[in-house]
């Protein structure tokens, strides 16, 4: 006697359940990866691009202060901040005979990024180490009349993130 | 002839969770191939900025030594001759041994450096290499970051020749004039040019 | 029916949101990928570019070449060039790929003659856009590559004179020098059209001094070379107090303490002491100067070959005649004028008795040419002879004065008894010793010999400047006669007519400064050209400057500014390191 065929009934729905259940849940996971490969390619962006920052800012500096025909340096020369044209702009001040000359240190981030120069410090030759004196130290401390000073920059971009970076000028020649 | 109605048909069973795996797998593949690049990106990422503090921390120390070794008397025999570059002998260290060790971007440096004087030379031709601290026994060889060479002038000032008596060295007329000038003749990133 | 209802009203919804999830997934992709791939364009480009550019030594913006390249490649950004420190040419271009879709930015760079080695350092920027083109022609950058709407690499060359331009035409070095106004820093820029993404880079290069104004003023090789090792290779003996003055540096190869003896206080006087030795001078007061210590110093005439005879005459035995080849020991007895040209003296030469031997544009070889024989002829300048001998200014021989064959120990024995001894230009003798010592004194350019030895009151100095006169020749008589045979204006070989010229040479630095003084009685003159005769009225002497080009100088003359009588010529010559020596000679208008 031939078998009754099995009936479908409810089968379709059954499995179009199972099937949504595992694809939903999939595809939450699936699109918080995807989101996060989004959000990584975007980080990924900024620090590509402050990399970029932080090394011009570095570099321009280094040709303003040692490397250019008319060069900045001076020892203990020291920094102050001032606006230009709404851009956070650092100064490098020098002191000769009574008169300080303060010179900008002109450098355009790109839109949305900005940087600052968080400090200049001393080479001491004496000790063998860098130091945060003032200027006026400077100029009287055995030492610290080196030649070589630290420069420690940092870029940060529109998502806050921020790269830091030192570096040393030299006298000029 | 058996009926339609009769004739087995195959089984739909079970057709939609194989697509469901399909489009699991496949958008799956894409979400977790751009997962690996982003990760190696940004492990790539991590690295270069490893890289990048390495070299400006490099650049810090050779000019650092070269500023430290401008105004030194050299002392007689010179550690490292004939000069030749890398060094060959014993060369010197930047910074001495019982100083601190000169840290830039939270990486330690060390430079060793050469000294040339050759007769009727009123200078001294010196040659650089700077490397990480922890590698100074491959500084000249695959340790070397940055290599420079360097000639300070230690003619008198206002002397046209080191050449007159008096305008060159230690002597009777004093302690001697290093440092006059100097001049960077080469400046080789390591890595450049490979 | 109810199954389906239900069916029909979820799917929808949810296959609508699978299809959302499946579309987004596929076009993000596309654009996360691109994203991952140009911000590590930027990174790789970041890293190599600054490197480069610190590194560099010329640089060159110049677009249609390639400073690297064997595959045929004009489309070149920037071209970089440095020497390494194993002394290999490093040659670094900027540019566009070749044959690739898409075209990418690459970085090729060569070492010395090696295949280049191509990085590609930007692969996204050109995705999907027509192949860019290079030129110079910006709008403000130095040169470009500029495909589509927006998509450029720029790159920005900022020259030391504010310009952009000064590497448009083929390389110019970092530092300012040769018509190079050198470079303050290098910029890239690249700005993708289609993401808007866009990053710059700025670089300065190291390289910023002039290599040509590296090397320490003065600094000439030595005139005082000592090649031989062991002990008292300089050797001063006797009672004399005559001190050896070196003008510059006194090279002493050899590594044995005691290398130099001498016999007082301050015997040596030289700039510096380059010796092997840390204590190479006995006694230690005999020397006060700076010592430097060092490799041997390598023989500066060691490439010099041997004379050619060809085209000399030969003389057998007898005297002194003209320039040629002595086959026998020639001594001279009596007051001899050399004749300019080569003297080949295979024996040997002995001037003895009272005799002055002199001679400008010579050169003396001693010994046999080309000759591997062990041999043993010198120089003999004995009694109260004197020689006064300048060499030869153009030539193979120039500067060279006396050169003795390097088989050859014979002595050569320079200064007499009577009067100083000038030999104005380098004696070589590398196998053999060099003797000062006399009452008579020496004064040389330059000495490189395998030894020396000294002693007398005379003194040696050695270096320093060499002034010669030319015309009028000393001890001769002109009249002012025309351009008769026996005049001024008849004998005067000088450039222009009439002058009164000369030579100088440095073989220890540069002359600087040469200057004349013509006495007449007791009078010297004033220093000005005349109409008629030449005005005797300023003290004596009465230094004037002379015109002087390399060696050679002049001072204008007129035979018709003197009139009878005999006049006193000094030819003062000062070099670079202030060293002066000066030559006297006597001449007659008759």
């Amino acid at each position: 006697m031939p078998r009754a065929p099995r009936s479908d009934d409810g089968d379709t729905l059954i499995e179009v359940m199972i099937a949504l259940l595992v694809i939903s849940v999939t595809t939450a996971a699936l699109m918080t990866g995807l989101a996060t490969s989004i959000g990584a390619s975007a980080t990924h962006r900024n620090l590509a691009t402050l990399d970029t920052v932080v090394r011009s800012y570095a570099e321009t500096i280094k040709a303003d202060v040692q490397l250019q025909a008319a060069p900045l340096y001076q020892d203990c020369a020291w920094i102050t901040t001032t606006n230009v044209g709404g851009i956070p702009t650092a100064q490098y001040n020098t002191k000769s005979g009574g008169v300080v000359t303060t010179t900008p240190l002109t450098f355009t981030p790109p839109a949305g990024y900005s940087v600052q120069l968080d400090f200049l410090h001393y080479w001491n030759s004496t000790t063998y180490s860098f130091n945060g004196d003032s200027s006026t130290t400077c100029m009287s401390a055995a030492g610290d009349q080196s030649g070589i000073q630290l420069f420690q920059i940092t870029a940060t971009s529109p998502t806050r993130s921020h790269e830091s970076l030192q570096f040393v000028v030299r006298v000029p020649t | 002839m058996t009926p339609r109605s009769q004739v087995p048909r195959r089984s739909d069973e079970g057709a939609i969770l194989i697509l469901a795996l399909v489009f699991m797998v496949s958008v799956g593949m894409i979400t977790i191939g751009l997962l690996s690049v982003g990760n190696v990106s940004l492990f790539t990422t991590i690295g270069l900025q490893s890289q990048r503090n390495v070299e400006y921390g490099a650049d810090a120390a050779l000019e650092a030594a070269i500023q430290s070794v401008r105004y030194q008397a050299p002392a007689f025999p010179l550690a490292c001759q004939p000069c030749d570059q890398p060094c060959v002998g014993s060369p010197s260290t930047f910074p001495p041994a019982g100083k601190p060790t000169f840290t830039v971007n939270g990486r330690s440096f060390i430079v060793q450096y050469c000294i040339s004087i050759p007769p009727a030379y009123w200078g001294r031709q010196v040659s650089f290499t700077a490397c990480e601290a922890a590698n100074a026994a491959s500084c000249q060889s695959t340790g070397a970051l940055i290599q420079a060479s360097v000639v300070y002038s230690d003619v008198k000032a206002g002397c046209a020749s080191g050449a007159t008596f008096g305008c060159y060295g230690a002597g009777p007329w004093g302690p001697g004039f290093w440092g006059t000038t100097l001049t960077v003749l080469h400046w080789n990133v390591v890595a450049a040019g490979a | 029916m109810l199954e389906l209802l239900i069916v029909l009203g979820i799917l929808p919804l949810v296959i609508g949101a699978i299809a959302v999830v499946t579309i987004s997934s596929f076009h993000n992709q596309a654009i996360t990928s691109s994203r991952f791939a140009t911000s590590h364009d930027a990174q790789i480009t970041a890293a190599y570019f600054v490197r480069d550019v610190q590194s560099a030594i010329t640089v060159t913006s110049q677009t249609g070449v390639s400073t690297c390249s064997s595959d045929g490649s004009s489309t070149q950004l920037l071209g970089l060039s440095w020497t390494n420190a194993q002394g290999q040419a490093v040659r670094v271009s900027y540019g566009l790929s070749i044959g690739t879709n898409p075209t990418f930015l690459v970085r090729r760079s060569c070492v010395d003659s090696a295949k280049p080695i191509t990085t590609n350092v930007s692969v996204e920027l050109f995705n999907g856009l027509s192949t860019p083109t290079v030129s110079n022609s910006c709008g403000g950058p130095t040169s470009c590559a500029v495909s589509g709407a927006q998509t450029i690499a720029s790159v920005t060359v900022n020259c030391g004179d504010g310009t952009t331009t000064c590497a448009n035409s083929g390389p110019v070095t970092t530092y300012a020098a040769g018509g190079s106004p050198g470079i303050k820093s290098i910029v890239l820029f690249v700005h993708e059209g289609q993401s808007k993404f866009q990053y710059t880079l700025v670089a300065s290069p190291r390289n910023q001094n002039s290599a040509a104004g590296a090397t320490p003023p003065g600094s000439t090789g030595p005139p005082l070379v000592l090649l031989g090792s062991g002990s008292a290779v300089l050797k001063c003996s006797g009672s004399g107090k005559g001190p050896v003055t070196v003008y510059g540096a006194a090279a002493v190869n050899s590594s044995s303490p005691g290398s130099i003896v001498l016999n007082g206080n301050d015997m040596l006087q030289a700039s510096e002491v380059y010796t092997q030795s840390t204590a190479p001078v006995s006694p230690a007061s005999a020397y006060t100067g700076p010592y430097v210590v060092g490799p041997k110093i390598s023989d500066p005439y060691a490439g010099l070959p041997d004379p050619s005879t060809a085209g000399l005459t030969t003389y057998g035995s007898g005297g002194l005649n003209g320039p040629g080849i002595y086959t026998s020991i020639v001594s001279v007895t009596s007051t001899t004028t050399m004749a300019s040209g080569t003297y080949i003296f295979e024996k040997g030469i002995k001037i003895s008795g009272t005799t002055k031997l002199t001679g400008s544009g010579v050169f003396i070889f001693i010994g046999v040419p080309n000759s591997s024989a062990a041999q043993n002829a010198g120089f003999q300048l004995i009694g109260t002879a004197v020689a006064n001998l300048s060499p030869m200014t153009t030539g193979p021989y120039a500067g060279v004065l006396i050169f003795e064959a390097r088989t050859n120990i014979g002595t050569l024995q320079i200064a007499g008894l009577g009067s100083t001894s000038t030999y104005g230009g380098a004696i070589y003798a590398p196998d053999a010793t060099v003797d000062t010592s006399g009452n008579g004194g020496v004064a040389t350019g330059s000495i490189v010999s395998n030894s020396m030895s000294c002693g007398g009151n005379g003194g040696a100095s050695i270096g320093g400047p060499f002034p010669q006169v030319t015309f009028p020749v000393a001890g001769q008589s002109y009249t002012t006669n025309g351009s008769n045979p026996g005049s001024w204006a008849g004998q005067n070989p000088c450039s222009p007519n009439q002058a009164i010229c000369g030579t100088a040479v440095d073989l220890s630095g540069v002359v600087t400064t040469i200057q004349m003084s013509l006495q007449s009685g007791s009078k010297c003159w004033d220093g000005t050209l005349p109409s008629g005769k030449a005005s005797f009225s300023a003290s004596c002497p009465k230094y004037i400057t002379v015109s002087s080009s390399g060696t050679s100088w002049y001072q204008a003359w007129s035979q018709t500014y003197l009139g009878k009588g005999t006049y006193t010529l000094t030819i003062q010559a000062i070099d670079n390191a202030g060293f002066s020596r000066t030559t006297t000679i006597s001449f007659t208008i008759s």
